[in-house]
């Protein structure tokens, strides 16, 4: 390739070699370091390839040897800018392909934004186009540095930003913080835990607070499990005050849960037909070309499509996209639901209550799901039994807190 | 004499023979094309025939449109439909 393209630049020359000794001729080339290649025996005589500057040092050779040669081609650069050398606009179209290659290459054609969660390429894209960067800018009008700090400080959540231009293209990686945004706060007001849901107490750990109820007792929704005001009595076990804490305690229950969920006896199935289409459109800024086979029948079609946008040599991306559009026909028909369908439909509602319920960290203890036959479908209706924390916060009211005080009062008097 | 005891001592010593003793090296690659280096000059050439001189023997390959894609000092391309190769004193 390397010598490939060093002939091209040299100028070579095609010749054809007749007379006394060619393989004299050949072995003294060689042994003047005179590259010859490409050598084929032809009509009775040989044909090579020779650069133009070793051309000019065989004429001593060409008398040793006896032999005649003759120039049947010349090829190469300074033959082909010899040739044309009359071909103005030849010349004027190619610098103006670079020139406008040059031109182009000022500008931002492609805008790409890596790392986000949180906010999407529209969002941010849209947040540079009020910065005033946007598809088209020109590339030195854009200051990275300027960029990457008025992005970090637009967007608390993005801690680390890195912006730079490669070719054509403003990439731009972001580093969302992951972890919370701010430390929160330790809750101290004081409260009660109460039941969350009805059932039988099993185990409990009370760390702050005064317990309700006892492991064995079963409880109402809403009733007080842990109380956040503290008695306090003297010797005499006289009520001293009460002090206000806030509850903390495990207690976990018995509890049961059921749900009910309709399965229509009738759904809409799709399927494809099958025919489909090929077809792609080519968008040039705002203009846009399609190319597709015309429908025919009288189902719908769906269509999806794949954009790209063009390049040249990797980063150079131009304001041109070709969409690869894909259209399959599909049919909808009504589907009654077969017994073996059903059951496996209530298996799936069944296995996504189950999985619920584990994902919380509750334990299952028992559970049972059955089908009901209704006029327009079916019901699957569950049941479980599970063992869960039900203790949930409560603030304690400020009248409770009042008459907590007064009652730290009255043990204050009683006191004196 | 004394090349006898050169090639003796090449062989205990197992040196590269092409390169102490100045042998041919052939290479071929399939039955379309070789490269022949350590080679002296060109004998013959036609595209049926090449025969070239090497050190201490001549070689000759037979074949059909043998052409030689280039040639130097050291090592030379042959390609073509080559058939059979045989040495020569």
């Amino acid at each position: 390739m390397k010598d490939a393209l060093k002939h091209y630049w040299e100028g070579y020359l095609r010749i054809r070699l007749n007379g006394f000794s060619p393989e004299r001729f050949l072995n003294l080339c060689m042994s003047r370091q005179i590259v010859i290649w490409d050598l084929r025996y032809q009509d009775n005589g040989y044909q090579f390839l020779i650069s133009v500057k070793d051309y000019r040092r065989v004429r001593p050779l060409v008398r040793k040897a006896q032999v005649r040669l003759k120039i049947l081609g010349r090829y190469g650069l300074p033959f082909f800018l010899y040739q044309n050398r009359k071909r103005k606009l030849y010349a004027a179209g190619l610098a103006s392909f670079f020139l406008v290659l040059f031109f182009m290459s000022q500008f931002i054609w492609d805008i790409s934004i890596d790392g986000n969660y949180q906010f999407t390429d529209d969002t941010l894209i849209h947040y540079l186009e009020t910065q005033g960067i946007r598809y088209g800018q020109f590339r030195s009008e854009i200051d990275c540095d300027a960029l990457e700090e008025t992005i970090r400080s637009h967007y608390p959540e993005i801690i680390w930003v890195s912006a730079r231009i490669s070719g054509t293209r403003l990439m731009i990686k972001v580093k969302e913080n992951e972890v919370m945004g701010e430390i929160p706060q330790k809750e101290d007001a004081p409260r009660d835990l109460v039941a969350e849901k009805s059932g039988t107490i099993t185990r409990m750990v009370v760390r702050r607070g005064k317990a309700q109820v006892s492991v064995g007792e079963s409880v109402e929704a809403g009733d007080v499990l842990v109380r956040g005001i503290v008695p306090i009595y003297n010797d005499a076990e006289e009520l001293v005050r009460e002090q206000l804490v806030r509850a903390d305690a495990d207690v976990y229950a018995v509890t049961s849960e059921s749900y009910r969920e309709r399965i229509p006896a009738l759904t809409m199935k799709r399927t494809e037909t099958g025919r489909k289409r090929q077809g792609f459109r080519l968008r040039l800024g705002g203009i846009s070309f399609l190319w597709i086979f015309p429908t025919w029948g009288e189902e719908p079609w769906e269509m999806t499509s794949r954009s790209r946008q063009v390049t040249v040599l990797g980063d150079f991306y131009l304001p041109v996209w070709i969409d690869q559009i894909q259209a399959r026909e599909y049919q909808i028909y009504e589907h009654f639901l077969t017994k073996k369908e059903l059951e496996l439909e209530k298996e799936r509602i069944h296995q996504k209550k189950r999985e619920n319920f584990v994902q919380k960290g509750v334990q299952i203890l028992e559970n049972s799901v059955r089908i009901l036959a209704e006029d327009s479908g079916w019901i699957v209706q569950g049941e479980f039994l599970l063992e869960e924390q039900i203790g949930t916060g409560k603030a304690i009211v400020p009248e409770e807190i009042e008459q907590s005080k007064e009652s730290e009062a009255e043990g204050e008097q009683t006191a004196e | 004499m004394f090349e006898r005891i050169k090639i003796a001592a090449v062989d205990n010593l197992k040196l590269p023979k092409d390169v102490v003793l100045g042998e041919v090296l052939i290479s071929f690659v399939g039955r379309t094309s070789v490269i022949v280096e350590n080679y002296r000059g060109i004998l013959i050439y036609d595209d049926q025939t090449v025969k070239l001189q090497a050190k201490n023997c001549k070689l000759q390959f037979h074949g059909k449109r043998l052409h030689i894609e280039y040639y130097n000092h050291d090592e030379m391309k042959i390609s073509g439909l080559i058939q059979s190769m045989e040495f020569g004193e």
